[in-house]
């Protein structure tokens, strides 16, 4: 069922990658707001 | 150089200088709550959406709440808009039948509309479908404008604030920015764009050309400072802008929300000439910057020369527009961080091609994007008011508020984090072998596309000097066999992401600082902000920052290319 799904949407494990690093740099950016907090 | 030119130049100055406070005046009063004209017939939309988001518009937030929502909201754009593009080949609305581009490319697509940057290693035609361009690009140039507009009224805010500690309410502020401002101009545009001629179609050709609905995002494209051309040669195209009039009102429509903004911030801030004292140092720089490029493109280069070629540079250029509203539409998209072109930025001469650059590197704030065009202002301001209270010796002071150490050290950051982010990616990639892969030229002008790739994309620009790349089609049109260049792809992200939330994040930090403050009233020593000779001062801080940045890396790019008569 993945394989088929992964053929018709082109989708590969690079998305999940690309998701997670989506995520670390809000992450990052959210972690900012308490570093400038405390300027 | 033609009077004609330099008529139109000036004409195009002074409409900018008549639709600032007409403009301003309406969003101070869309950002103050006030009723305005479409509240009767948008207003149970307001209301709607804000049932459904289960928003509270009398609750207010701190600038840490206000940041986290918009990031939060940046954040849900992102990973709606990915799954948009990747899924595009499911999705409906795709009559050429693309498949999806690949991860790295939609990686950096992603992360260049939601941050406004609309930064295109793609192009549209051959890559995107129409359920893309529609509901995935064209509802991110809405909502990263809107984003931008709300934070710099969150800021606004907090400067004009006596004592309180909140910036407003980031979602009231989104919404009523979209329903209120950004909707009704977008509408009234794109029909006056499809009057013209420019295309809105569902099809995927006509007669063997492309068609789609180019009208509808012509229009926020333009208005919203995004830049992402649904063509990849942009204004150039006839189906986005087919005549002098659709060039004039796509030039208005860019500059007209960064420019009005001013006055809004005046209104908000109870005293007009604030507005205009930081509206002039942004139109005197802008006049500028057009000036010369217009004198340097009228000149042509000494390449053209020594090839037998005489008169202006036409390299690049639609001949429907000609050289004086190429220069006029390469220095708004380049003040105003939309870039959009209607010529080949490449295609500049030396000098030509350095003022568009100039005017990303000083931060995008000659006019700027919507909302942080104005943000990232009010930190050089800050900075303008730090050094003259160096000068004379005294505790700097704005709108009453008094400037302390905390202030003075986010404004540094806000304001450096950008050319720094620039620097640091310019060398990364042009000191290794996975940037280089990007190159098309070599030379300064090799050096150029670099240094004008990560400028844009740090800045939210998005306009390219061409040549760089990190997209290969080798079967275009369509994604299949396609492949993305990653370590353009995923560096220019970083640069987009950085450049666009660590000004936001600090300016609404200092905002949040300054709202606390109690309101001194102004005594004989206060230094007055309202004057010629602070918007002189202001002026001269944005240079020096520029300059002392930025020179030693403009000698090596188009300054070099300027002095040379090789072509490269």
């Amino acid at each position: 069922l993945i394989r088929r799904g992964r053929r018709r949407t082109h989708s590969s494990p690079m998305d999940l990658l690309a998701i997670a690093l989506a995520l670390l740099a809000f992450a990052a950016l959210l972690a900012l707001i308490e570093g400038f907090d405390r300027v | 150089m033609t009077a004609r030119g330099w008529i139109q130049l000036t004409a195009f100055l002074g409409l900018i200088v008549a639709i600032t406070p007409l403009l301003g005046g309406y969003m101070a009063r869309v950002f103050g709550g006030e009723r305005v004209l479409l509240q009767r017939a948008l207003g149970p939309a307001e209301r709607a959406l804000y049932r459904l988001l289960r928003v509270d518009p009398r609750q207010e937030h701190d600038w840490k709440g206000y940041a986290r929502a918009t990031l939060a909201f940046s954040l849900v754009s992102w990973l709606v808009l990915y799954a948009i593009l990747r899924l595009q080949g499911s999705l409906p609305f795709n009559p050429a039948g693309f498949g999806a581009a690949p991860w790295d490319v939609t990686f950096n697509t992603a992360s260049s509309f939601v941050t406004n940057t609309n930064w295109q290693y793609y192009a549209g035609e051959t890559t995107l479908s129409n359920f893309s361009q529609m509901a995935g690009l064209a509802v991110q140039n809405f909502a990263s404008a809107a984003v931008g507009i709300a934070v710099v009224v969150a800021v606004i805010r907090g400067f004009a604030a006596r004592s309180a500690s909140t910036l407003g309410n980031f979602w009231v502020d989104l919404t009523r920015c979209i329903l209120y401002v950004l909707l009704p101009i977008a509408f009234v545009a794109a029909l006056v764009l499809v009057s013209q001629g420019v295309v809105q179609s569902l099809a995927a050709a006509h007669d063997g050309i492309v068609v789609g609905p180019v009208a509808s995002q012509e229009a926020i494209k333009e208005l919203g400072t995004n830049g992402g051309g649904f063509f990849n040669v942009n204004s150039a195209m006839p189906f986005e802008n087919p005549s002098g009039f659709t060039n004039l009102v796509e030039m208005l429509l860019i500059i007209c929300i960064p420019a009005a903004l001013t006055a809004t911030f005046g209104r908000m801030v109870g005293n007009r000439r604030q507005g205009w004292a930081i509206f002039a140092g942004m139109f005197a720089l802008f006049a500028v910057a057009v000036a010369i490029v217009y004198a340097a493109e009228s000149h042509g280069s000494p390449a053209q020369h020594l090839a037998g070629i005489g008169g202006g540079n036409f390299e690049g250029k639609e001949t429907r527009f000609g050289i004086a509203s190429s220069s006029l539409f390469a220095a708004i998209t380049t003040v105003t961080s939309c870039g959009a072109v209607n010529a080949a930025m490449e295609s500049l001469t030396g000098i030509g091609g350095s003022i568009p650059m100039a005017n990303m590197m000083t931060g995008e704030v000659v006019f700027g994007g919507v909302g942080s065009g104005l943000a990232s202002m009010l930190l050089f301001v800050l900075l303008a008011v730090f050094i003259a209270g160096l000068m004379v010796g005294r505790t700097p002071e704005y709108l009453g508020k008094k400037i302390g150490a905390r202030e003075v050290k986010l404004t540094m950051i806000g304001a450096l984090a950008v050319p720094l982010l620039v620097l640091f990616t310019t060398a990364v990639a042009i000191a290794t072998r996975a940037g280089k892969v990007s190159l098309f030229a070599h030379g300064p002008q090799g050096f150029s596309e670099t240094l004008y790739a990560y400028t844009s994309q740090a800045n939210n620009n998005g306009s390219a000097f061409a040549g760089y790349t990190g997209f290969v089609q080798p079967n275009a049109p369509g994604n299949d066999g396609a492949f993305g260049i990653t370590f353009a792809d995923l560096l220019g992200s970083v640069a987009m992401l950085a450049g666009r939330f660590l000004p936001i994040l600090a300016v609404l930090a200092v905002a949040g600082a300054l709202a606390g403050r109690r309101t001194a009233p102004a005594g004989p020593g206060t230094m007055r902000t309202d004057t010629p000779t602070f918007v002189v001062l202001l002026i001269g801080t944005i240079l020096l920052v520029a300059l002392l940045t930025f020179v030693p890396a403009l000698l090596l790019g188009p300054v070099v290319q300027g002095l040379t008569d090789r072509m490269f």
